[in-house]
């Protein structure tokens, strides 16, 4: 509960001081607005860390292998950075470049699976000679 | 503290603007487009910092 009303706090004050300086030196009101999202991104993840803990400790559960967990784990982080830097770049009025982070996640995120995908293919082939 | 990072950005900002309204109501307008990238570059040497250590974070975290 206090991280989450630091991360609150912080947030507020960012976007007050974002306010604050856009009209006067608008370059460093997106400044602040990027080390707001940094200070709540650190609070956030120490926040999410025990629920991450505990999803592996039931992952481990199921006997499965720890290949197939890590796509996953990793698509969740690459998912978290891209939503950050997207709304960054839309915050500052260019929503080419958030565009651009958004489908460099995605592509991203398919490379991470590819192991995954592999893994299905050559089930599907194997099933597929044998029946 | 870690709010700290937002009151000095802040602070530098309203700083800046005090600067150049200085400098350019002296006439010194090329002073006071310097004096902003220079608070510029100073506060982004603050964020580049706390950026760094976010990714680090978030790699640890999800096993990259």
């Amino acid at each position: 509960m206090n991280s989450y009303l630091k991360l609150s706090a912080v947030a507020v004050t960012a976007a007050i001081a974002a306010l604050t300086l856009r009209r006067r030196v608008p370059e460093l009101a997106i400044l602040a607005v990027i080390a707001g999202c940094c200070i709540c991104g650190g609070l956030l993840l120490e926040i999410v860390s025990p629920i991450l803990t505990f999803a592996k400790q039931l992952y481990e559960k199921t006997g499965l292998s720890s290949e197939l967990l890590s796509p996953l784990m990793k698509s969740a982080g690459i998912g978290i950075v891209t939503q950050i830097s997207a709304s960054i770049c839309l915050d500052a009025g260019e929503s080419a470049l958030a565009k651009l982070a958004e489908l460099g996640g995605m592509l991203l995120c398919l490379y991470v699976s590819l192991p995954l995908l592999t893994a299905v293919l050559q089930l599907i082939g194997r099933l597929a000679g044998t029946s | 503290m870690e709010i700290d990072l937002i009151f000095k950005i802040a602070a530098v900002g309203i700083i800046i603007t005090i600067l150049n309204q200085v400098l350019v109501r002296s006439g010194r307008e090329e002073q006071a487009t310097m004096t902003t990238l220079a608070g510029l570059v100073v506060v982004l040497m603050l964020v580049a910092q706390r950026i760094s250590e976010l990714f680090s974070l978030v790699k640890n975290l999800f096993n990259f």
